[in-house]
């Protein structure tokens, strides 16, 4: 009878027993209310004291429901309820926890799309697993190849399906309103074929075609450019517009048309280095047959070509992996940044939901005595952290894509793919995983905190929240110790002396072709020294492959007269003017500029390196056979941006080095921008299709060069500081609820004789205690995992800001904890 | 505080408490705590927290039934009477309850 009469209500009466209940309350706080007022109390006092003897309407509502049959979703959806309205009884708790779930899962979620698109989603090509990068050793570093030797892997190697390769060249397209700048992807062999990128309209290359044909794909982004069957011209030549292409073909938004190699360059040297080597595997073809195949080819190439080939050795990888190399470092970076931030914020969270499970210990002591189950309140603490968690998950969702814009706006230029990253269901799937984890946490720890029913006010309580807010502030000491190394590392890099001056320097690039022919190249350098020099106000004029800390130009082994082999390392083959290192106020250490074509200058290193330190008068030779003498030494200067130290380098004039990215350094009063429109003119006379990129200050060049680790250096700071206040906020909270409880302890000590120092003292050598023990435990952290990277004075410099965090964020309640007056203290309770 | 105290050991006689009153005749909820508190002589308080629960567990099994009616101040309140099966009820709890008091005053005279 009452099994079937529960039953009924649980399938049909709910809605039913809850009005019901709620008259019934309703009913007997009015009676109660009007025997109190009958006894004489005020209104207020009466219904006051009525309803505390009741006890809480809300839970004799709950409890009414609470003759459930089926447990299960009408109790769960009734949790929700409960929870939720628990969550909107306290807004503030609400916002400010939601906002940092937002925060924290936000980032996350746009971190892990970029990481989820650059190193776990499969390329978005047909058979991408099949496709891998095969990297010619020499000299034990990673080279490029030539299409020679690239042939030779696709007629050579059976395990090949397809081998190709491109590389990109900016160019002018000549329209009848004037030239516009376009980048041109120049490829070499099936590349099409390789990357399956679907043709929109036309056809692909002919094999013969790819032979140096002169005809065009345009990508479909840039279709409007012309016709198919249009003619357009490409600096000199004209080319025949055969077909639109998938932009994917071009990896890459920013590239407007595909053109076969030159034919000149297919038959260029087998020393020339500048294309990547890009393969399909056959159906089956492991990535280690291959290599192995490939290896014994590159020592067959090795006995026919000593020259070239000999000493080359063979790597395979995915084209996955390789093509997200060089965005693995600031992935590390970013992905451990933004993981230690979510874990500070979870941290964060969770003590606060520790502290309201022991505010609500009252009102669940309620629950429990009405008969609510253990499982029951645990069940109403997974709820409320899963409501919380959702709310934060949903917010989440908002910032991501606005994360992920800010992402892809600083780092899309230097690793393309991240451009194609989205908000998509695996980042959804990412978010609800996280939030799953976050939501047991939470549970659990609220459920551990309000379980722990006795020891009302002892001190066992506070000890969850304790360790709760030390390994919240050890993680964010060590991200605060990679901020500062990061800082540091940067000002190295950027402010303390580079070697070279900045003040009064412009810089001016025009890039061009690399099919440009020699002549034409060296005319141009001339032309364009001369014609800037004789600009009004310029006082001086040099040329430079590339400006200190720009990267790499052109490098490799050099012999050295006396010694039997070659350098076992690759030095930098640099080209330069005598003028640059006047300009750029980098010393001449030893011997004078070269006077002449025979001569080159080196740099220190070089000769600390190679000559003992004395290099005057000996000779290098990139080849065994031309040799030049070593004129003079110039000093040190960091190459890039990414190598600590200097390499060895050695200096040829611009007369003799084939490098057509010219930089030119200019010295001027004028500012930036009076020049430029001046040079634009001049470099449209002195090669139509130079891609002139503009001119601008030393200084905001150098800044654009250092980008890189200049966005590293910020997104990190930006989360110390994140991290820094989630710790002082964390911190303050508990402190300010500690020093609540001890208030009368306080005002026993006060009435003692304690002065209001000795509180303060007592108080915060508490937060000191915290902030040691967080800063041993962060220090721990970077010891075992980060050593590395960030160093002892970082480290160091951390714990300090770490402390004067906590011991800012302690001091306030401590104050206020000593202005307490004693008498009111004591009367309280 | 101390009116816990009292309560823990009354719990287990809530039941038998509502069914004993509610043998005088249809009362609301109200009437059966102060009906309680005035027949013990202010020696019992019925937490109103369990009071409620208590009567929609005994009309689910069938104790008590219910109806809502008007009192003489002229509120809405539900009226609750015994049962037949209540009558039943009442007599077996009163019965258990006299042994198990019986019994615990033997052993607490017996010293």
């Amino acid at each position: 009878m009452g099994f079937l009469n529960r039953l009924k209500t649980t399938l049909f009466a709910q809605d039913e027993v809850r009005r019901r209940a709620e008259e019934e309350a309703e009913f007997h706080l009015a009676m109660r209310t009007e025997e109190y007022l009958n006894q004489g109390m005020t209104e207020a006092e009466a219904r006051q004291k009525a309803r505390l003897s009741f006890g809480n309407v809300l839970s004799q509502q709950e409890q009414a429901g609470d003759t459930d049959m089926l447990a299960g979703l009408e109790g769960t959806m009734r949790d929700v309820r409960v929870g939720y309205r628990r969550l909107r009884r306290s807004p503030l708790f609400l916002v400010s926890s939601v906002l940092l779930l937002a925060i924290g899962l936000g980032v996350n979620a746009a971190v892990f799309s970029v990481l989820d698109t650059l190193f776990l989603r499969s390329l978005p090509f047909p058979a991408a697993d099949r496709l891998v990068v095969l990297n010619e050793i020499r000299q034990g570093k990673n080279s490029n190849s030539n299409p020679k030797r690239i042939a030779d892997w696709r007629s050579r190697v059976s395990g090949f399906e397809i081998v190709a390769s491109s590389y990109g060249e900016s160019m002018q397209l000549r329209e009848r309103e004037g030239n516009r700048p376009v980048n041109v992807v120049r490829v070499v062999g099936d590349w099409l074929g390789l990357l399956g990128a679907p043709m929109i309209e036309g056809r692909r290359f002919t094999d013969d075609e790819l032979r140096g044909g002169k005809v065009a794909i345009l990508t479909a982004k840039y279709r409007s450019l012309a016709r198919v069957g249009d003619t357009i011209r490409l600096g000199a030549d004209a080319y025949q517009v055969i077909g639109v292409v998938d932009n994917s073909a071009a990896l890459g938004e920013d590239r407007h048309v595909l053109t076969p190699i030159a034919a000149d360059l297919l038959d260029g040297p087998r020393k020339a280095g500048y294309l990547p080597v890009v393969a399909r595997l056959k159906q089956g073809v492991s990535i280690a047959a291959a290599e192995a195949e490939a290896s014994s080819v590159a020592e067959q190439l090795g006995r026919e070509f000593p020259d070239s080939d000999r000493g080359t050795r063979v790597r395979i990888v995915r084209a996955q992996e390789a093509w997200s190399e060089d965005a693995r470092e600031p992935a590390l970076y970013i992905q451990g940044a933004a993981a230690l931030l979510l874990l500070i914020t979870l941290v964060n969270l969770a003590g606060l939901l520790a502290a309201r499970a022991m505010e609500r210990k009252k009102e669940d002591t309620v629950r429990l005595f009405l008969g609510a189950g253990r499982w029951h309140l645990i069940r109403l603490h997974l709820v409320e952290s899963a409501l919380l968690v959702g709310f934060g998950c949903g917010a989440a969702m908002l910032l991501a894509p606005w994360a992920l814009a800010l992402l892809q706006a600083n780092y899309g230029d230097d690793f393309a793919p991240i451009k194609n990253a989205a908000i998509d269901v695996r980042v959804f799937g990412f978010l609800m995983l996280t939030g799953v984890l976050s939501t047991l946490l939470f549970a659990s720890v609220m459920a551990w905190q309000s379980s722990r029913e006795k020891d009302v006010r002892g001190q066992s309580q506070f000890q969850l929240r304790n360790l709760l807010i030390v390994s919240e502030a050890a993680l964010g000491m060590v991200l605060l110790a990679a901020a500062f190394q990061l800082v540091r590392d940067f000002n190295a890099l950027r402010f303390s002396p580079l070697g070279f001056k900045e003040q009064g320097l412009l810089s001016a690039r025009a890039y061009l072709s690399w099919s440009t022919d020699e002549k034409e190249l060296r005319a141009a350098i001339q032309q364009g020294m001369e014609k800037t020099a004789a600009l009004p106000g310029v006082s001086g004029v040099a040329i430079v492959d590339r400006l200190p800390l720009e990267g790499e130009s052109q490098d490799g082994p050099v012999f050295i007269q006396g010694l039997p082999e070659k350098t076992p390392e690759t030095v930098g083959l640099r080209m330069a003017s005598n003028q640059y290192f006047g300009l750029m106020g980098i010393p001449l250490l030893a011997g004078q500029l070269p006077t002449d074509d025979s001569a080159v200058l080196v740099n220190e290193a070089f000769a600390k390196r190679y000559l003992d330190n004395n290099a005057i008068g000996r000779n290098v030779s990139g080849d065994g056979k031309s040799w030049k003498r070593v004129a003079g030494v110039v000093a040190s200067v960091r190459y890039s941006s990414k190598q600590a130290l200097p390499r060895p380098e050695i200096f040829y004039s611009e007369r003799t080095q084939y490098w057509p990215m010219l930089t030119f350094v200019i010295q001027t009063s004028q500012p930036a921008a009076a020049l430029s429109p001046t040079l634009r003119k001049l470099w449209a006379e002195i090669n139509a299709d130079a891609d002139f990129k503009g001119v601008s200050s030393m200084e905001t060049r150098i800044d654009e060069i250092v980008v890189q680790p200049r966005r590293q250096r910020d997104i990190i700071v930006i989360f110390g500081v994140v991290a820094l206040l989630l710790v002082v906020a964390g911190v303050y909270g508990i402190m300010a609820s500690e020093m609540m409880r001890r208030r009368r302890e306080m005002g026993i000590r006060i009435a003692i004789g304690a002065s209001r120092s000795d509180i303060i003292g007592i108080a915060l050598s508490r937060a000191l205690v915290l902030g040691v023990a967080a800063s041993a435990l962060g220090s721990l952290l970077i010891v075992l995992v980060l050593k590395q990277w960030v160093d002892s004075l970082s480290t160091g410099c951390g714990v300090a800001a770490i402390l004067a965090g906590i011991l800012l964020a302690g001091f306030v309640p401590a104050w206020r904890g000593s202005r307490a007056d004693p008498m009111v203290a004591l009367r309280q309770d | 505080m101390s009116s816990k105290t009292r309560n823990d050991a009354l719990s287990g006689s809530l039941t038998l408490l509502v069914l004993k009153t509610l043998a005088l005749g249809e009362m609301h909820g109200y009437a059966v705590a102060s009906r309680i508190q005035q027949m013990s002589s202010d020696l019992l308080r019925v937490e109103e927290g369990s009071l409620y629960p208590a009567l929609h567990r005994m009309e689910q099994d069938g104790w008590i039934a219910s109806r809502w009616g008007l009192t003489e101040s002229n509120r809405k309140a539900r009226f609750y009477t015994l049962t037949k099966t209540g009558q039943q009820q009442l007599e077996q709890e009163m019965e258990s309850w006299r042994r198990i008091t019986l019994g615990v005053s033997l052993v607490l005279d017996a010293v």
